[in-house]
């Protein structure tokens, strides 16, 4: 994500300092966002979480079943599936991107470790979906 | 390339201090918690799928090894969490003095042990 040939027309003053051409993709600072908006998203679906824990534990298969597919239970899983998900992407990447010198396995890693994650949500929402539709 | 350019000082030359290992330790159970999605997705499709494979699962979560992964996750969900608060305080500018960031950073430790058992007693 943070190497692109594609430059951009320069932006103001400040994006570009004097002899560096800006490029839009090389700032990380909307990864940076996106952490910490996620992180708070997560923190709430955290609790919801531990809570549904909590509450499952205990239930059979036909019990387990019903609770999930309450429409509300469905719907928070869904969101604690996606903003889980986007936040450990993101999470994963940094990791990948301070440990992980060498630039081509670095790219390819990430995309893998993206492609995984896109399965991982895959499989979370179908089954959502099977459970409560 | 002449010679290689030096590297940052090596780990092994600092003595481990609370702030460095719960630095480490949330980047540490970043990576679980983001490997542990794989146990909710599975445990889904087990319930999509099924009575007979949602036995296998419960089965498998019931088991003694099945549960001290469940611990060891649980460990690492309520640390990275109130870890998290704490680094969401760091980036609005609250709790970086030295003395503030071990307070806080005790803080964080005993409230993950005490939400860890508290969460057992009632799991």
């Amino acid at each position: 994500m943070t190497d692109s040939s594609a430059d951009t027309p320069a932006g103001s003053p400040i994006d570009s300092p004097a002899g560096v051409p800006h490029r839009q993709r090389i700032s990380g600072t909307s990864h940076w966002r996106w952490q910490r908006y996620s992180a708070v998203a997560l923190f709430c679906a955290m609790a919801y979480f531990v809570y549904l824990v909590t509450q499952v534990g205990s239930l059979d298969y036909a019990g387990a079943l019903a609770f999930v597919a309450a429409p509300a239970h469905a719907i928070g899983l869904v969101f604690l599936v996606v903003i889980g998900l986007f936040h450990a992407t993101l999470g994963l990447e940094v990791v990948i991107e301070d440990y992980v010198s060498l630039k081509n396995g670095r790219r390819g890693l990430i995309y893998s470790v993206k492609g995984v994650m896109i399965i991982i949500c895959a499989a979370c929402l179908w089954s959502l979906g099977a459970v409560a539709l | 390339m002449a010679k290689p350019r030096p590297l940052s000082p090596h780990l092994q030359v600092y003595r481990p201090q609370l702030t460095t290992v719960m630095s480490i330790m949330h980047r540490a159970t970043g990576v679980v918690l983001a490997t542990g999605t794989v146990l909710l997705a599975a445990w889904l499709l087990a319930l999509a799928s099924g009575p007979a494979v949602f036995a296998v699962m419960a089965g498998l979560v019931g088991h003694p090894l099945g549960q001290f992964v469940l611990f060891g996750y649980s460990v690492a969900l309520f640390y990275h969490a109130l870890n998290g608060v704490r680094h969401l305080g760091w980036d609005i500018g609250l709790g970086l003095t030295l003395p503030d960031v071990y307070r806080n950073g005790y803080l964080v430790l005993g409230a993950t042990f005490a939400l860890t058992i508290l969460f057992w007693l009632i799991f």
